[in-house]
């Protein structure tokens, strides 16, 4: 089984299990999650030739406080890494984050914007396979469910897409402007609260 | 919707001729960094956001509720209310100014208007409310809540309020080598609503304060500064001689000068004190961490179109002091600093000081006579290399009329 197959069985076992578990579990004080996945990088920028594509592997660990029943506020934290053409890139970010249970069940929604940066390979540099640094903002949007296995602990399955801007990067020959990486990623992992 | 339907059927605005073609094709390309006036992106954007906060406010849904619904509506409009691609800079300045812009119009307005007040008194209070909150106004009127009268005390909001307007001089002198001064008429308004010794924190923008300055001949609206308190705690007991509140607040800003522009979002967080020299006279001072989530900054050559500045996050450090006398200010400092990295526009950073003295005389209980001195420097490293330097000073002279409500009126440091 290739590892997109693998997240994709967890997260639809994930999000079919019933969610009288979740119901039971009362959200207030501290939390934490930790999710890893199969991603997807998109890079584009203004004065590139084409976009770029690259899979990866996505990290991301959060934790923060519980202001209300259904709103969590936190910090987090990724990391992306993956590889076009043998050249390794990858794509940090710190965030802050608000997620709102809208029903009883474990069914989330999490935006959340920070601080990113870059070593990445925008299309004109494939011939010279060379990453560049770059370092911006980043503005993030998920869905995501939780499903308890205990008053402390849930399994937690999340879609998520973040778009971080890297703005001008420098490469051999001219510059590549206003340079966007966009993630899309699938992600199982646990969560604690 | 009706927006979008406005332009296209009335001002046959190009932008507005969306088609489902468009939507598919704003899908495909995503996110770009737009060209639009300083005014427009950095001001009309998170004033316009408020329009979707304050939807949300009319129906009911508290601060929590009603924030996420900024960028709901700001992400629709942007893939699906415009012919152009969605643009980045658009969904901060609409979520995150909506969000400060139509909290504090929601609760000024909530002020202004009075349920119990009949006849020609609540049609002017009606009226006088609708541009701080237009869409709870048309929600009033449709509801049938903007005639109906309440024999509620509870109805409005009599939360502590000081207001204060200035008419006066200004003298801004632009930066380069001529050093041209422009002088002009000038008008300036503080809002400042809530107290943040007076009473613990309780909800987001129990406390807020409001600047906006407009010049006719000096650049019309040169500043218009909005910053509410997201969250406070008290450090030290509210009665101590020296009090002493945590608070992270959310702020919105724009400020355009013949010299240079600046504006963008923000969070804070850090202390505000208060020092009670005696029962009358106070000290309060405030000390914030800033980060600027996305702002924009005047920065020649910019490079995209026609745009003159660039758009970056930054981080800063915000500071101030003021002595009270009977909770008026009567005299104030500020000092801000922020580091801003262009994410869009030259390959820049930019390092900005912000620095302002204001003293006001009080010659009535009402009314006063103040100047204030003001000075901004902008050092630009472009391409690692090529600096440019703005420095732009600034005075003002004015009268005062001042206006308090409550007995814990608000004073500090202005904006």
């Amino acid at each position: 089984m290739t590892s997109g197959r693998f997240f994709a069985t967890a997260c639809v076992l994930t999000l079919c299990a019933r969610p009288a578990a979740a119901q039971a579990r009362s959200r207030s004080g501290f939390w934490m999650d930790g999710v890893a996945g199969w991603s997807r990088l998109k890079l584009v920028c203004r004065t590139c030739s084409d976009d770029v594509h690259a899979r990866g592997t996505m990290v991301t660990l959060a934790l923060g406080g519980t202001p209300a029943r259904t709103v969590l506020l936190g910090v987090e934290a990724q990391l992306w890494s993956g590889s076009d053409a043998g050249v390794g890139q990858r794509v940090r970010s710190v965030a802050l984050v608000a997620q709102w249970y809208p029903w009883r069940s474990g069914f989330y929604v999490r935006g959340g914007t920070g601080l990113a940066n870059g070593r990445v390979a925008p299309a004109d540099t494939a011939a010279t396979h060379t990453a560049v640094r770059g370092r911006g903002i980043s503005i993030s949007l998920a869905a995501g469910y939780d499903l308890a296995v205990s008053r402390q602990f849930a399994l937690t399955a999340q879609a998520a897409s973040q778009v971080t801007a890297l703005g001008d990067l420098v490469l051999p020959g001219h510059t590549a402007d206003d340079t966007v990486a966009y993630l899309t990623r699938l992600s199982v992992g646990l969560t604690l609260r | 919707m009706a927006i979008n339907r406005a332009n296209a059927w009335v001002r046959h605005a190009d932008w507005a001729m969306i088609r489902p073609a468009d939507w598919g094709r704003n899908l495909r390309q995503g996110w770009e960094w737009d060209v639009d006036g300083f005014m427009t992106n950095m001001f009309g954007h998170p004033y316009g956001g408020g329009f979707y906060y304050n939807a949300a406010r009319a129906n009911g849904l508290g601060f929590w509720g009603a924030a996420p619904l900024v960028f709901v509506g700001s992400g629709l409009w942007e893939y699906f209310g415009e012919t152009e691609r969605p643009s980045l800079n658009d969904l901060y300045m609409t979520g995150f100014g909506g969000i400060v812009y139509g909290e504090v119009g929601h609760r000024i307005s909530g002020v202004i208007r009075d349920n119990a007040a009949r006849g020609p008194v609540r049609i002017l209070r009606e009226l006088a409310a609708f541009p701080f909150d237009p869409v709870g106004g048309a929600h009033r009127l449709l509801s049938g809540r903007a005639t109906r009268v309440s024999t509620d005390p509870e109805d409005r909001d009599r939360t502590p309020l000081a207001l204060e307007l200035q008419g006066g001089a200004r003298l801004a002198i632009d930066s380069g080598a001529a050093r041209a001064r422009s002088a002009s008429a000038t008008f300036l308004a503080d809002i400042a609503y809530g107290d943040a010794f007076a009473a613990s924190y309780r909800q987001p923008f129990d406390v807020f304060r409001v600047r906006l300055q407009f010049s006719p001949r000096g650049g019309g609206v040169n500043q218009v500064r909005a910053r509410g308190r997201l969250y406070g705690y008290d450090l030290t007991n509210a009665a101590a001689v020296l009090h002493h509140v945590f608070t992270v607040t959310l702020k919105s800003e724009y400020l355009a000068s013949p010299s240079y522009k600046f504006g963008g979002q923000s969070l804070e967080a850090g202390v505000v004190s208060d020092l009670a020299l005696t029962e009358t006279r106070h000290v309060q001072t405030e000390l914030f961490a800033e980060w600027l989530l996305l702002g924009g900054l005047d920065a020649p050559g910019s490079g995209v179109r026609e745009r003159t500045y660039d758009f970056g996050p930054g981080l800063g450090i915000n500071a101030a002091a003021s002595l009270l006398v009977g909770r008026a200010t009567v005299v104030s400092a500020r000092w801000r600093f922020a580091d801003v990295h262009a994410v869009s526009g030259s390959r820049a950073d930019h390092s900005t000081h912000f620095l302002s003295v204001e003293g006001d005389m009080h010659l009535t209980r009402k009314l006063g006579l103040g100047g204030s001195a003001g000075w901004y420097r902008q050092r630009s490293t472009y391409g690692g290399t090529a600096r440019a330097t703005i420095t732009a000073p600034e005075f003002r002279a004015y009268l005062t009329w001042r206006s308090r409500r409550g007995p814990a009126a608000p004073g500090g440091t202005p904006l």
